[in-house]
């Protein structure tokens, strides 16, 4: 009998010696802590070093980055070189697996330390970069289409699908280059 | 100024002092369960190390404002096929009563709404009428997790009907009456003739048996949220819920301040000089507020009991405890 309500007595100490304690909240948007190095934030990209190569599109698991790639003759050598006009990251598909930056031959494309990523309309995630915007609704193509991707069924809808073909077979057929937008089945690895 | 002092002399006659009293009470018990909203958050943050609420004015201040703006614009739901009535009666009849009880306490000398003798019954009586709010919230609701929480709150809040009833006992064998204004005043002088000293395990049964009566924790079984989900509130939203709530956070109160008004002497300064004359409600609230604080204290240091071990510690603890210490205080009265 002596030692009922000692663990309720010493329980509630505890929590009284609490009441006085300093308090260890951190006031978040008052206070934000430094990042650690190599911090996965938000992506970016520098435009003027990009080189459109697609690698990155290609290897995004989830389909977070599309180019909007054309040809544009720089050096006047007339050979047309790869350029982006439209590159459109959607922060709201990205899982930060910085595959992406990994791939990329020129290091155009980075983490920040940027986090807060917040929307009142899932769309406005999509970010733009280069002089011409992504349409960032046109979704690539389903996982399921993975198997055909090298013939038309991987393709999404009408124009884009076309477009993609167009800029697949880019490097045999020199003679035009492609306008639009570029989606295809990416990370597949076997249309390239 | 004479016209003034004669309106305020007409304000004091009976049927207009019982309105104005009625609605200042009301208004007392809503606004101290908005409050007390907010207070449970705060001293639940302060003894987790946190803050609690401190966004919404200065320190948080203004939450309960927020709170109430955010719950009367919110929808109110209910299940399809639940009894319309009584689930809309059933906050109706859980706020009611315990706003009711709160006309009889005296906050001050001569302030009290209603001085009747039979006080201190009409609380036992009119309390006791909360176990059928629950039965109808957890029977309106046609929801089996409903249903199964308010029945658990039915024989809780009846098993502890029987100690806490016969823990005033004492007090009303004290005082030889059962108005409260009369135990006030009987407990007069300073601290030492309060109730509490000579009726120390009535108190501490008073108290216990109040916890289980206004289901807090470790007495909430009624809303288990992790037996049962949420208990017999889960199909209220909105403004229904928020009666539940306030009539959850008032009767907290209330216990409060009849414990205060029992065996802590009420209004009366704890030392004869400290008299405020008729600030004495100071002292009330003063009392009244560690009471709370104290509930507050081990709602968030104790864990929830299970229903045997509640069962158990009402039946067979509290109330021998009560009936054995009503035969001593006779004896006592009997020999001094």
């Amino acid at each position: 009998m002596p030692q009922v309500g000692q663990g309720i007595l010493k329980g509630m100490s505890i929590t009284l010696r609490n009441l006085f304690k300093p308090k260890i909240t951190r006031q978040y948007p008052e206070f934000k802590r430094d990042l650690p190095d190599r911090t996965r934030g938000m992506l970016t990209v520098d435009m003027d070093r990009c080189i459109a190569c697609l690698q990155c599109m290609r290897v995004c698991p989830d389909h977070c980055i599309s180019i909007d790639q054309t040809k544009r003759d720089f050096d006047g050598s007339g050979k047309p070189k790869p350029f982006a006009v439209g590159f459109v990251i959607d922060d709201s598909r990205c899982m930060y697996c910085s595959l992406c930056v990994e791939v990329c031959p020129v290091n155009c494309i980075y983490h920040t330390e940027e986090f807060e990523a917040q929307a009142y309309n899932r769309l406005e995630l999509a970010r733009q970069f280069g002089e011409r915007p992504v349409d960032p609704t046109l979704d690539p193509q389903p996982p399921k289409n993975k198997k055909a991707a090298t013939g038309k069924a991987a393709r999404g809808k009408g124009a884009t699908g076309k477009a993609a073909e167009d800029t697949e077979v880019g490097g045999e057929k020199p003679k035009r280059a492609p306008k639009k937008a570029v989606r295809e089945a990416t990370g597949n690895g076997e249309g390239s | 100024m004479g016209q003034v002092v004669e309106f305020l002399n007409v304000l004091n006659q009976e049927p207009w002092r019982f309105i104005i009293g009625a609605f200042a009470v009301l208004n007392l018990v809503l606004g101290s369960s908005a409050v007390l909203v907010m207070a449970e958050r705060k001293v639940a943050g302060y003894f987790q190390l946190r803050f609690g609420p401190n966004r919404v004015g200065p320190r948080g201040l203004l939450q309960p404002l927020a709170d109430v703006i955010k719950l009367l614009t919110k929808e109110n739901t209910a299940p399809g096929r639940a009894d319309m009535w009584i689930f809309l009666a059933a906050p109706i009849a859980m706020l009611l009563p315990v706003a009711v009880v709160w006309m009889v306490i005296p906050f001050a000398p001569e302030t009290v709404v209603a001085n009747i003798n039979v006080a201190i019954l009409f609380f036992v009586a009119i309390t006791s009428v909360g176990a059928l709010g629950v039965i109808m919230a957890g029977y309106g609701s046609r929801s089996n997790f409903s249903l199964l929480g308010a029945l658990r709150g039915a024989a809780q809040m009846i098993s502890y009907e029987v100690p806490l009833i016969l823990s005033l006992l004492g007090v009303v064998m004290l005082t030889g009456s059962l108005s409260l204004v009369d135990v006030v005043n009987a407990q007069g002088g300073g601290f030492w003739n309060w109730y509490l000293l000579p009726q120390l395990p009535m108190f501490i049964t008073f108290y216990i048996a109040g916890l289980a009566e206004t289901k807090r924790v470790p007495f909430d079984l009624p809303e288990g949220e992790s037996e049962i989900v949420g208990g017999y509130m889960i199909e209220y939203s909105g403004m229904t819920w928020a009666l539940i709530q306030a009539a959850e956070f008032a009767g907290m109160a209330l216990m409060s301040a009849m414990t205060t008004t029992l065996f802590l002497g009420g209004w009366q300064p704890p030392i004869a000089f400290l008299d405020l004359g008729q600030f004495n409600w100071i002292w009330f609230a003063i009392k009244t507020s560690v009471v709370i604080f104290t509930f507050q204290w081990i709602r968030w240091s104790i864990p929830r009991l299970r229903m045997d071990q509640l069962m158990d510690l009402g039946w067979k603890v509290l109330t021998p405890l009560t009936i054995v210490w009503l035969v001593v205080t006779a004896g006592a009265m009997l020999v001094f």
